[in-house]
């Protein structure tokens, strides 16, 4: 499978790891955020 | 008690969110379209604009959460070690990104997805260090040795950093030379390629900055919180639970 990937598709999967793994933190955050505030009460 | 306006997020942390949202458009652009592609590995080159950003952003989070955990030894104030996690997280996010976007840029140019050599050996220890920092954290629940021994922990990651940074140079490694030299030797780089380069390291810097300004932000109502619980006199304590 691996092989088969063009230079292009290469790129675009290190590019689209960096978005979900920003977006993955961000919502983490917002949990974490979430979480603090309910606790505080 | 933590007020409610406490909990807020302040209009420059809403400001510099959209500013890493519009940034992080930029440098995808520049990297992906505006950037040429290289002599020798063509259109692949175009991951290395997000690798390296991160890897660049980690070891300066690290160094950041270090400086952070030795002013929490010295000084014994929770913001010190607030700040020291919200580094350590940034450090854990952006490791995870170097290591998984070193597998995908090594993976079709030099067609192995990792190697047990001196570089990717110290850096898959750094992020087990940097892991094992989040362990001892979970494990302890003393807030002050919780502090402590993570702050340790993080020193120990913080030393390793050098060692990292000159293997490629030290050992026999797949790993690229850097074309960046920090000891005034020169930029072995194409002008533009640069600029993008470090264009994306901006990028990725606010970004971090972002991440740590929120964790930090969080972190603070959280310690609040916890002074505010031990600061109820013990009196009302025993009504309460009878």
């Amino acid at each position: 499978m691996w092989a088969n990937l063009t230079a292009n598709q290469w790129v675009a999967f290190a590019w689209l790891q960096l978005v979900v793994v920003y977006v993955g933190y961000l919502l983490y955050l917002g949990w974490r955020a979430r979480k603090t505030e309910e606790e505080q009460g | 008690m933590v007020s409610r306006q406490a909990g807020k997020r302040p209009l420059w942390l809403t400001l510099l969110g959209l500013a890493c949202l519009v940034g992080f458009g930029i440098s995808a652009y520049l990297a992906l379209v505006v950037s040429p592609p290289d002599v020798n590995q063509g259109e692949l080159i175009r991951i290395m604009y997000a690798h390296v950003s991160v890897a660049w952003i980690c070891f300066a989070a690290i160094t950041i959460s270090a400086v952070f955990a030795m002013l929490y030894l010295w000084r014994g104030r929770p913001q010190d070690d607030v700040r020291a996690l919200a580094n350590a997280e940034a450090a854990l996010v952006f490791s995870f990104l170097t290591v998984t976007g070193g597998m995908i840029y090594s993976k079709p140019t030099l067609n192995t997805w990792w190697t047990w050599d001196a570089k990717l050996t110290l850096t898959a220890l750094m992020v087990a260090l940097i892991v094992g920092y989040f362990l001892v954290r979970a494990l302890i629940d003393d807030p002050q040795r919780r502090g402590r021994v993570s702050a340790v922990v993080m020193i120990v990651v913080l030393v390793s950093l050098p060692f990292n940074y000159l293997a490629a140079e030290w050992f026999r490694t797949l790993h690229p030379a850097k074309s960046v030299n920090l000891d005034g030797s020169g930029v072995t780089m194409d002008p533009t390629m640069l600029t993008i380069l470090l264009i994306n390291v901006a990028i990725a810097g606010l970004i971090y900055l972002f991440f740590v300004s929120e964790r930090i932000r969080i972190g603070r109502i959280a310690v609040a919180r916890r002074q505010a619980r031990e600061s109820v006199p013990v009196s009302t304590e025993v009504v309460r639970v009878g």
